[in-house]
């Protein structure tokens, strides 16, 4: 049995940090502080994807189908492969055409100290006239936890409440609110897509560091700090 | 010769007027506007840019040809500066010249272009890069370099090359073509459609320091989250001059 833990955050404060994704390692951080050290060690955590909540439509190749109100903002089941990677990808391929998928899905920035930070929620109509109007939709972490030991998920959500990402945190920012979560057996999904096709396209995510002001970094073939 | 590339960059002038494309008038300032671009450029380019079937509404807000702006979420419009006047102004200078390249170069230094979009449906579409997408596809089509082998191409800063240049900055410029020196640039695929961050993902020689700068890599995130290439090359654009840092 292998069971991973699939968990989504909503961004309660602007973030200030790696803005491509939330690093594994700064999930892991957070987690930390929450956990006593021998469950944090076990724990591993994929990155963490930023994600609209916004109206979407499942993508052929996922298991369910048809346009869902809140698709960015919630977790769907997870019965097929393809149903893992539905909020995985940056370009968001569910989000609706008939919504300005673009700059819903583009952060919406600030400056903090000289930094670029990113909103927590993006605000569309913002002129006085249209305040009846007003849209907001708010940004999401989307994340997987693996255990080597089985018994250590699924978490606590108390564990997973209260949290911070990115730099900070002390004025309060990439503070984030747990709104779901849910655990995953890869062993009963349907892999029946993958059994089926002929060739394989693999993509591989990984953090790869350039340089380092940490000592000695170059001797570590694995980034771990 | 010239008078195809010039129509190209006086197709959408009714969309500066506010008509209707059935109602757009055939002059401006003395000149045919609003003809229909030959080889299919308008449609092409209008593919990388927004959705093709349906024509929807998409912020509800939002029903006019003052382009919305990414950064600000707001159009770039100012009623007390702008008047009608003024805008027919800088369109007439935009597009009255008989030089096709230096209508090339016109648009790519054009403030006014980048005030409207390119469909009311869509209005973070920019019809400055739309126009320039059009060029650059009618002029390679007319050199018979069909779409499947069109390429995005980065080239220094001011380093203009006619008509295949669709953007131009202070740090570089972009640009679509066939021929891109060996750099091994990514295709934009077999046919036109909103590929913007597919084709920017796949870049080998990236423009951008997305090693240490965090403006460039706030940007990079941004534009790998974009589909629209109209949408795209804008928001460089815009983000050049939002940036504090340079």
């Amino acid at each position: 049995m292998t069971q991973i833990q699939q968990v989504l955050w909503e961004l309660q404060m602007d973030y200030i940090g790696h803005s491509y994704y939330v690093s594994g390692n700064a999930i892991l951080h957070a987690l930390g502080q929450h956990l006593d050290p021998e469950t944090h060690t076990e724990i591993s955590s994929s990155q963490g994807v930023f994600v609209p909540g916004q109206f979407g439509k499942f993508p052929a190749e996922h298991s369910q189908s048809g346009v869902r109100p809140y698709l960015g903002s919630g977790l769907p089941d997870v019965e097929a492969y393809d149903d893992l990677f539905l909020q995985r990808k940056a370009i968001h391929p569910w989000l609706l055409d008939t919504r300005a998928r673009n700059a819903l899905n583009t952060h919406d920035l600030r400056i903090h100290g000289g930094h670029p930070t990113l909103c927590h929620e993006t605000i569309m109509g913002r002129r006085e006239d249209q305040r009846k109007q007003q849209r907001t939709t708010k940004w999401y972490v989307h994340a997987y936890l693996h255990a080597d030991d089985p018994a250590v998920l699924p978490l606590d959500e108390d564990v997973m409440e209260g949290l911070q990402f990115g730099g900070k945190r002390n004025y309060g920012y990439g503070e984030v609110k747990l709104k779901d979560t849910q655990m995953v057996d890869l062993n009963e999904l349907d892999y029946s897509r993958l059994e089926g096709a002929e060739t394989y396209l693999i993509e591989l995510m990984t953090p790869f560091v350039v340089e380092s002001e940490y000592p000695e970094a170059s001797d570590h073939s694995v980034p771990w700090w | 010769m010239s008078g195809v590339m010039l129509a190209a960059f006086r197709h959408d002038v009714h969309k500066f007027t506010g008509e209707s494309h059935n109602n757009a008038r055939e002059e401006f300032a003395g000149i045919r506007v609003n003809q229909s671009v030959p080889e299919g450029a308008d449609g092409d380019a209008a593919a990388l840019s927004r959705p093709q079937q349906k024509q929807e509404q998409t912020v509800p807000t939002h029903d006019d040809h003052h382009r919305l702006s990414l950064i600000t979420g707001e159009t770039a419009y100012d009623p007390q500066k702008c008047s009608h006047s003024t805008i027919e102004g800088e369109v007439s200078e935009l597009i009255t010249t008989d030089d096709p390249q230096i209508a090339h170069g016109r648009w790519l230094d054009s403030d006014v272009a980048a005030a409207f979009n390119e469909s009311v449906y869509h209005p973070y579409t920019s019809l400055k890069y739309h126009t320039l997408l059009v060029g650059a596809l009618l002029d390679n089509y007319r050199a018979d370099n069909t779409f499947g082998n069109l390429r995005l191409v980065v080239d220094p800063a001011d380093d203009t090359v006619s008509f295949r240049t669709v953007f131009s900055g202070d740090r570089f410029s972009l640009r679509i073509d066939v021929d891109d020196n060996g750099c091994s640039s990514p295709r934009l695929g077999s046919r036109p459609w909103r590929s913007w961050a597919s084709t920017w993902n796949r870049l080998t020689a990236h423009p951008l320091d997305t090693d240490s700068n965090k403006y460039d890599m706030t940007l990079d995130a941004n534009l790998r989250r974009i589909q629209s290439w109209s949408t795209a090359l804008q928001y460089m654009e815009d983000y050049a001059e939002w940036r504090p840092d340079r």
